[in-house]
């Protein structure tokens, strides 16, 4: 009975938890630790901009942050790509929708999808699918999107 | 018979007068070229579709470029067996998939135990695009062209089975929805996760299910869906795919053969093929256009994908081929492909107006293509007139050290 009850308050803290996402603060990226399962959690410097990179056995998660202290874009690699839920945040109604217009591809491609402000990018092959996602807006002046890597 | 020759610009490592190299001494893995020279590269024109390592390949089977091979899947130890042709060839996935609905004929097939616990062991498996494979691993034999792969485990595809996760998004249907009755990937890894499956249970991947309940659980890797060639008691230390080119560019179909091995035989014995090691992921990397991208090569992938010059417009989404590149006329290209070895190859490749192709009706069409800006997928164009060998991940042949591509 403890344990159940102790497994509902977490459960009811990690859905409740604040997540950092494209568009957030990066003073909530650390709740995305726990959202994505990753093991572990690192900030770097890249292009002149912070980096937070999250680790699991199955994937990498980076989110990138510009000047403001905005995440302005998200990347992955790994068996399975992150819940775009969640990575794309308050962003991903318009994905959902605008990725909703396309017709099954035929074959499995890489695909983009771009909706008024983001592009959403993925691809790779399997044990290594790859992806990304930007918002057009907030991308630092000069800044190469190849570098989301 | 078949002995097309193509040019190929080796970068930065030593070849011998003949064409052949020696693999032995890896370069630095800067990828760095220093020197520039030609060589040849012939087909290998011993290959017959009798020969026992031998899977006689269509192109254009299903839609265009679809690379097709059958292979017979029987109960374990008996002969109720059935024969499933239209199973998508695929160098850039590992593991044997095929439709539930195409295995009908052998009745009940027997379930597979996840490593601890009770329940079918199953799997959610995903796709570049965002679609997945649902459905519970089963124990078969699984038989390519004259070699047996028994008590293998297969994944039977079927998107009804109880309890698919939520996030098992777009999962493949039916042979109708997605053009092919099953995949068989022959890539270079011998497990369809790795370690990340191994280490966690929370891989979202390997299921243990019991009735409409599954719960994510670890696997290890040897008992993961393997690439059923590395089960094969010879002719496994990787394959070679061979594949003629459709005459101008254009045909309704083409034949080709995929061989089991590497030097195992004379008819997988490569003659003057350039070794391109991978980084531990399975990728090269090609410069094309002043970038340098990752790259692999991908049979299953059915155009070339890669970040085109703005010079080539996409189709237009309301013509036959949205999506698709749509230059007004042939335009031809070059791209240099570079191992961590330090190999590279200089590649001509053409892409043309992707609603002309496909209106044709032809299937078998070397100069398709795709956008694709982050990276570039190799499809299925690259292998025409080529024979491409893969070199499975720890396994050694006449040519190298897997992981490796060569051609």
């Amino acid at each position: 009975m403890l344990n159940s009850r102790l497994i509902l308050i977490i459960t009811l803290f990690v859905s409740q938890a604040a997540t950092a996402a494209l568009g957030d603060r990066e003073s909530v990226i650390s709740s995305d630790q726990v959202r994505l399962k990753a093991a572990s959690h690192s900030k770097s410097t890249v292009s002149g901009v912070n980096v937070h990179e999250m680790v699991s056995p199955i994937r990498t998660v980076k989110e990138f942050v510009n000047a403001d202290g905005l995440v302005f874009a998200v990347s992955w690699k790994g068996i399975k790509p992150p819940n775009l839920s969640v990575v794309l945040g308050s962003y991903y109604q318009e994905f959902a929708t605008e990725n909703a217009k396309r017709a099954r591809a035929v074959t499995r491609q890489p695909t983009e999808v771009q909706t008024p402000n983001i592009i959403v990018r993925k691809g790779g092959h399997m044990r290594a699918l790859t992806g990304k996602a930007y918002v057009k807006a907030l991308l630092p002046a000069g800044f190469n999107v190849g570098d989301l890597k | 018979m078949k002995s097309l020759r193509l040019t190929l610009f080796v970068i930065g490592f030593y070849v011998s007068a003949c064409g052949s190299f020696s693999a032995s001494t890896p370069a630095s893995s800067s990828g760095s070229s220093s020197f520039i020279i030609s060589s040849s590269v012939t087909i290998n024109p011993t290959i017959a579709s009798t020969d026992p390592n031998v899977l006689p390949v269509t192109v254009g089977c299903g839609y265009a470029n679809e690379p097709c091979v059958s292979v017979t899947i029987c109960q374990h130890g008996s002969s109720t067996c059935v024969t499933v042709n239209n199973i998508l060839l695929d160098t850039g996935s590992y593991g044997l998939r095929i439709f539930g609905s195409a295995l009908s004929s052998l009745g009940s097939l027997p379930g597979v135990s996840p490593d601890s616990g009770s329940g079918n062991l199953t799997e959610c498996q995903s796709y570049l695009d965002g679609s997945s494979d649902w459905g519970p691993l089963s124990a078969v034999d699984v038989q390519l062209g004259s070699q047996t792969a028994s008590n293998a485990r297969i994944q039977v595809i079927e998107a009804t089975y109880p309890g698919i996760p939520s996030d098992c998004t777009n999962p493949d249907t039916s042979p109708s929805d997605v053009g092919f009755n099953g995949i068989i990937g022959v890539g270079m890894f011998a497990s369809d996760c790795g370690e990340g499956c191994a280490d966690t249970a929370d891989n979202e991947t390997y299921y243990a299910c019991s009735g409409s309940t599954c719960t994510n659980v670890a696997i290890a890797e040897a008992n993961q869906l393997q690439n059923p060639v590395t089960l094969l008691s010879t002719n496994n230390n990787g394959v070679a795919l061979q594949l003629n080119a459709p005459t101008n560019g254009m045909a309704a179909s083409v034949s080709g053969y995929l061989v089991l091995g590497i030097g195992t035989q004379t008819n997988n014995t490569p003659i003057g093929a350039a070794v391109l090691n991978t980084d531990s992921d399975g990728n090269i990397s090609t410069s094309f256009n002043g970038s340098t991208y990752t790259a692999f090569l991908d049979s299953g992938s059915n155009t070339m994908n890669f970040n085109q010059p703005s010079s080539i417009p996409l189709c237009d989404s309301s013509s036959d081929a949205p999506g698709f590149l749509c230059p007004s006329s042939l335009v031809t290209l070059t791209a240099v492909q570079s191992g961590t070895n330090g190999i590279g190859t200089s590649i001509t490749f053409g892409i043309d107006n992707a609603v002309t192709l496909l209106d044709s009706g032809d299937n078998a069409l070397t100069n398709l293509g795709t956008p694709y800006a982050d990276g570039f997928d190799w499809g299925l164009p690259f292998f025409f007139g080529k024979t491409v060998y893969v070199g499975f991940d720890g396994a050694t042949s006449s040519i190298g050290s897997g992981t490796y591509w060569a051609y």
